[in-house]
């Protein structure tokens, strides 16, 4: 037992290739933040919704971060109150990860989020709403651990309006197994 | 998505300090559908639609209300280390407003309306504010009006969405050491 628990916290040292756009204390917690780079899964389904993964650690904590761009169209001009309510992702939603071996890594976010949206008008009676939004998703040790170790095929995301399916391919997930290996 | 840029500028008014934004923006509005007005005949839309007073009606209100930015409309700024510093405009802004009605003749209007607007809002800054953000470079900026959101950079770079560049951080970091 203790020494599976040496093992999986003896995680490999960041690779060199690990980039990160933030890497600095926080000006207002002073906690050390980094952030790698964002990575483009390569999408297995065909959509105008699409996800990118960054490893993010916060002081001791770490975090999957997922950049989920989703397109909605609706059949009139749209309101800021359609942009408010686009994409919200309540504290304590759930982030689902199928892995390779079909096992599910299930993880509670903790804070609230809102997806920046913005709309594109095509005609008198079509607005698409694009909405970028950023979800942390905390992660245990074994969590991450479990992520890293091998591929993740699919990631749901709850949101006050239904859930956000993103489903990769063998290249992709592999990028997300990378940039969380940079801050195990 | 609108298309937009802005300027900011940092004001010392005495002891008092305020991060002003001026916002640029080019919006297109179709036609109303209850008007019933068709495009689709050229020929009759140019002989009375485009002179149809409804549509004067419309550009009015599009004129008076399009970028206006309201006492309490937000400023988001997120900084380099992802620290997020709200700020909150003092007054009513009303936008300077030049408009088109749709196939006007002039600009590129095609079958929509389109506003060029011009608006400015101060944003009052406290100390705490001042000091993150002259300590760590912005990276993106989200402008809030009356109708909607403007986002001082594009959605399209994947890599970098929503981010205004080192640049652009800097340019702001230097108009506030100057009020300093």
């Amino acid at each position: 037992m203790g020494c599976a628990t040496v093992l999986m916290f003896a995680a490999p040292a960041a690779s060199a290739k690990c980039k990160f756009q933030t890497d600095m204390p926080s000006i207002v917690t002073g906690e050390h933040i980094r952030w790698t780079d964002w990575t483009t899964f390569s999408l297995a389904i065909t959509t105008t919704n699409y996800a990118l993964a960054a490893g993010i650690s916060e002081g001791d904590r770490k975090y999957a971060g997922l950049q989920l761009h989703t397109v909605t169209t609706i059949p009139r001009q749209a309101s800021k109150e359609d942009l408010d309510n686009a994409v919200v992702i309540p504290a304590g939603s759930d982030v689902f990860f199928l892995m390779a071996d079909e096992s599910i890594i299930k993880v509670t976010t903790d804070q609230a989020v809102t997806g920046d949206a913005d709309f594109v008008m095509h005609s008198a009676n079509r607005y698409d709403i694009v909405t970028d939004t950023i979800v942390k998703a905390p992660l245990t040790a074994q969590e991450l651990h479990g992520l890293t170790a091998q591929r993740v095929k699919r990631i749901r995301v709850s949101t006050t309006a239904g859930n956000l399916d993103f489903e990769f391919g063998k290249k992709g997930s592999k990028k997300m197994q990378s940039v969380l290996e940079c801050i195990q | 998505m609108a298309s937009s840029s802005g300027a900011v500028q940092a004001i010392s008014i005495g002891d008092d300090k305020f991060l002003a934004v001026r916002l640029r923006a080019r919006n297109m509005f179709p036609i109303p559908p209850q008007l019933n007005i068709n495009l689709a005949d050229s020929d009759q839309y140019k002989r009375t639609g485009r002179f149809d007073p409804r549509l004067d009606l419309v550009l009015d209100r599009l004129k008076r209300d399009t970028a206006f930015i309201p006492a309490g409309s937000t400023l988001r700024i997120t900084l380099q280390d992802r620290s997020v510093i709200v700020l909150t405009s003092v007054k009513d802004n009303s936008a300077s407003n030049q408009g088109w009605k749709p196939q006007s003749g002039e600009e590129n209007t095609g079958p929509n309306f389109l506003l060029l607007s011009e608006a400015s809002a101060l944003y009052p800054l406290d100390a705490d504010m001042i000091k993150a953000l002259t300590s760590r470079l912005a990276v993106s900026v989200r402008m809030e009006t009356a109708d909607r959101y403007y986002e001082f950079a594009s959605r399209m770079n994947i890599q970098y969405p929503l981010t205004i560049g080192e640049k652009n951080g800097q340019q702001l970091q230097e108009a506030l050491n100057c009020v300093l």
